[in-house]
């Protein structure tokens, strides 16, 4: 995350405040020194920072460093979100294109507070590839930026606790969840991760939350990567060809958004989410007519029980096998629809943003 | 005055945009980015322009640069696609310009507007002969007026927003050039260009003269076509119908109802267009000849201090690239300038420099609080530095000589305007504290010469964080204007045969704004 010093931190040394502001701005240089954050600043706060901290041999040439180069430490262009710290209240603002947190220093109090971002997404095989993302973001864009953050799985539907123990805890936290939609314009359900977890209480905390666009993560995982699994059961092997039959037409990107992947399209779904579901799993049906069999939809609807599948599912936990190719870079270069392109670039911005972090070889602080 | 430089085609640079010439103008960029390209563009036409060419490029000059030839120096891709190399430039305020530069024309000065600017393109084509220009395009306020050629010996075709004009005489470009960049024009008797106008004139003032009723004496009259403000097609019909002053011409343009896409009065308004094109090439040539002409360069490496230098007792007026002359060039200056120098030298080093010798060899001596030394006998860096502040002092000093006079056969031209100073890499084994007290002495320079209201431009390639800090630290601290400074990226990466580029400008802060993170970081791929 970048942090951005305001000249409000500027106070009277005698001010019973002055520690206090001393103490965050410490934690924070601290916390910058040991790659976990970035660091910039008004110049005059800068200036007293570095005057402050002038017998400290970490931190006075972090902050010597901010000033002598302060023309080229700006807040980067690439980076959309940060924080500032300012003397007092919350609050949040838009400035020269950048989404402002604007958090006053006593909420820095404690080196807890400081601690690189944890990222919570459902479970943390999710975490690998959100991180294979970032990277790609990264890549993508040639933006020479460094990251940290801690990854935490969310336990699947208990994710909202997850995040609400972890800001309470002091951690700054970014979570990242899918949206449940079956369908394009299905309304999400009162107890969708997507909406509890946009109800976390987080005001005076460091707190910043993405929806994917998908049903769920595995949808974001290029086809090509699916390719690279083992296909070596005739099982999966027929999965794989009705799935395939669902990619490369007129249809798919209105589709494979919201395909279950795990589980596939099942008969009792119908009455669960209604008639867009309905319409959804014909559409499905459509592109691969030989598994109706000959029927028309409605009649191979009539036929089915409802635990038995519309349209088989892909692979019953896809991301469990990729999450540990995705760690060691065992894959190749992502071959991307266009949902999942602008959802990588949306992922990717979002934890670039909320994760940059100095990079101890570079000289840039 | 050129204001921004647009290079197409050239190495790298497949296209520019337009790059701002500011008094301050600072390249960056990784290596072999076509920064360097830039920079040493003004070179190549500074090689170019005090030769006598068969076409307007000196492709290499071993005092300079080496371009190698126009096949080696044009972009791969618009080699292939058969794309010319081509420079644009903007000129602004050319009415100002006037004062500093006249083309003496039987004492006629040009007839520009006040606040005309002009958007010139130029292409360059190679054939067996070597390289010549095939187009101009000119473009000031309101029209676009495009000269051209399909090839080297064919006629000139002429178009104004994009219309052709038929041109009664056949006129030709001559490519050979001395002291200028445009080829000129020429009439198929070998007349030179004066003539071309003259006659094109003539054919103009016999176009009207022949519609204007047989008593009509003096053709003079017709002149004030020449004066009038004819940019607007319609205002000039206007006044050709109502204000003009041979009133059986107006006549005539209202009795055969002529309208703005009338035949005879395309004629009459590309006749018009042509004589304007005309002074504004010859404008534009005599700009660009001593915008580059006036170039003065420092190269990366400098010369070793030598602890003697043998004499020769030239009058020298420049700093050459290397700063092999310097002991000479202080050794010209006169008492008033060496009082001069040495304040600036205090000023930025802290320290004096004066020559010391007899009987045909001197040494650079240094002076400072703690003694004096030959510049051999202290670090590298002061040979390094020297030329640079030297130069840097030359540019802002007003106590010499600026104007020139150059015999430009049938015109005369005065020239008293400032220079462009190229530097690259002036940082080269300079420590940070130097590194800084240069940019110093670019801005102390930069202001000097606004004082003198003299349009110099410093170009300066570099690679120096510190150089960059510096400008903007001055700039919070209001010792340099935002406005007087542009920082210009190039980026090429591997992927890519050509260049990007952008400018950059600081805020008031002195912080640049956009600024792409870690630019100056050693794993930036």
């Amino acid at each position: 995350m970048l942090f951005y010093l305001t000249d409000s931190l500027i106070v009277d040394k005698s001010t019973p405040e002055f520690p206090a502001i001393r103490r965050a701005v410490k934690y924070l240089a601290m916390a910058v020194f040991e790659s976990k954050h970035l660091l910039r600043g008004d110049y005059q706060v800068l200036r007293y920072m570095e005057e402050e901290f002038s017998g400290d041999k970490e931190l006075y040439p972090l902050f010597h460093q901010l000033v002598s180069k302060y023309s080229t430490y700006t807040v980067p262009d690439d980076i959309c979100r940060y924080v500032e710290v300012v003397y007092s209240g919350y609050d949040e603002i838009s400035r020269d294109g950048h989404q402002i947190r604007q958090i006053p220093f006593s909420y820095f109090n404690d080196s807890k507070k400081v601690q690189e971002m944890t990222v919570i997404a459902e479970d943390l095989c999710d975490c690998v590839f959100l991180e294979y993302v970032l990277k790609w973001y990264i890549s993508q864009n040639h933006l020479p930026y460094n990251y940290n953050f801690a990854s935490q799985g969310g336990g699947g539907s208990r994710i909202d606790f997850a995040v609400t123990n972890s800001l309470n805890s002091g951690n700054m936290v970014t979570c990242i969840t899918d949206s449940d939609q079956r369908y394009e314009g299905m309304k999400p359900r009162a107890h969708d991760n997507c909406v509890t977890c946009g109800k976390v209480k987080a005001k005076d905390k460091i707190y910043y939350f993405l929806v994917l666009p998908v049903l769920e993560v595995e949808n974001l995982v290029p086809l090509n990567h699916y390719e690279a699994l083992s296909w070596k059961y005739e099982i999966n092997r027929k999965d794989r060809e009705a799935f395939k039959k669902l990619c490369g037409n007129q249809f798919s990107e209105q589709i494979l958004p919201y395909f279950d992947i795990k589980e596939g399209l099942k008969k009792g779904h119908i009455a669960q989410y209604g008639k867009g579901f309905s319409d959804y799993a014909e559409m499905c049906c459509t592109c691969n007519p030989k598994i109706m069999e000959g029927k028309d939809f409605d009649e191979y609807i009539d036929e089915l029980e409802d635990k038995d599948l519309i349209y088989p599912r892909l692979r019953k936990r896809p991301m469990a096998e990729l999450a540990p190719m995705y760690k060691n870079g065992n894959v190749d270069e992502p071959e991307l629809m266009s949902f999942q392109f602008n959802a990588w670039m949306e992922v990717g911005a979002l934890l670039l943003d909320t994760t940059c972090a100095r990079n101890k070889e570079a000289i840039t602080g | 005055m050129i204001t921004a430089i647009r290079i197409e085609n050239l190495r790298s640079l497949k296209d520019t945009g337009f790059i701002q010439i500011k008094p301050l103008t600072i390249l960056l960029g990784a290596n072999s980015s076509g920064k360097s390209t830039f920079l040493r563009s003004f070179l190549l036409f500074a090689q170019s322009v005090n030769k006598q060419l068969r076409g307007p490029i000196s492709w290499f000059d071993d005092a300079m640069v080496d371009f190698g030839d126009y096949q080696t120096a044009i972009n791969a891709t618009a080699k292939e696609n058969g794309e010319p190399i081509r420079f644009s430039y903007v000129i602004d305020n050319v009415n100002d310009d006037w004062r500093d530069f006249r083309i003496y024309d039987f004492g006629r000065r040009p007839r520009f507007r006040k606040d005309v600017r002009l958007v010139v393109t130029i292409s360059f084509v190679y054939d067996s002969g070597g390289t010549f220009i095939n187009e101009v395009i000119i473009q000031d306020n309101t029209t676009t007026m495009r000269a051209f050629i399909e090839k080297r010996n064919s006629q000139v075709q002429f178009e104004v927003d994009g219309n052709e004009v038929e041109m009664e005489e056949k006129l030709k470009w001559n490519s050979a050039t001395y002291h200028s960049i445009l080829p000129s024009f020429e009439h198929r008797n070998k007349e030179t260009e004066v003539r071309v106008g003259e006659i094109t004139e003539d054919a103009m003032v016999s176009f009207v003269a022949n519609r204007c009723s047989s008593r009509l004496q003096k053709l003079e009259r017709i002149d004030v076509l020449r004066y009038h403000n004819y940019d607007d097609k319609k205002k000039l019909l206007s006044y050709l119908k109502n204000n003009f002053p041979i009133k059986s011409f107006s006549n005539y343009v209202k009795d055969n109802n002529w309208r703005t896409n009338s035949h005879e009065f395309q004629t009459l308004y590309g006749y018009l267009c042509f004589l304007r094109y005309m002074e504004y090439a010859m404008f534009v040539d005599g700009q660009l000849t001593h915008f580059y002409d006036r170039s003065s360069y420092i190269a990366p490496a400098r010369a070793e201090g030598n602890r003697y230098y043998r004499t020769q007792g030239l009058q020298i007026e420049d700093i050459d690239p290397y700063g092999r002359n310097l002991q000479e060039f202080i050794s010209s200056l006169d008492t008033e300038q060496k009082a001069s120098y040495q304040k600036y030298l205090l000023k930025i080093l802290g320290l004096s420099v004066d020559t010391v010798g007899e009987e045909g060899h001197h040494s650079i001596v240094l002076s400072s609080e703690i003694g004096k030394f030959n510049l051999a006998d202290v670090g590298f860096g002061y040979s390094q530095i020297l030329p640079i502040i030297t130069k840097l002092w030359y540019l802002a000093e007003d106590k010499k000589k600026m104007h020139r006079i150059d015999d430009f056969g049938y015109f005369y031209m005065e020239y008293v305007g400032g220079v462009n100073a190229l530097m690259e890499q002036p940082e080269l084994h300079l420590h940070p504290a130097y590194q800084a007290k240069i940019a110093d002495a670019f801005m102390s320079t930069v202001e000097k010469m606004k004082e003198q209201k003299r349009q110099s431009n410093l170009i300066v390639e570099t690679h120096s964080e510190t150089i960059i800090n510096r400008i903007g630290r001055r700039i919070r601290e209001g010792l340099m204007r935002i406005d007087d400074v542009n920082i210009v990226i190039f980026n090429k990466t591997l992927q890519d045969d050509h260049t990007t580029v952008e400018e950059y400008s600081y805020n008031g802060n002195g912080q640049i704004k956009n600024w792409p993170f870690g630019f100056f970081d050693p794993d930036k791929d």
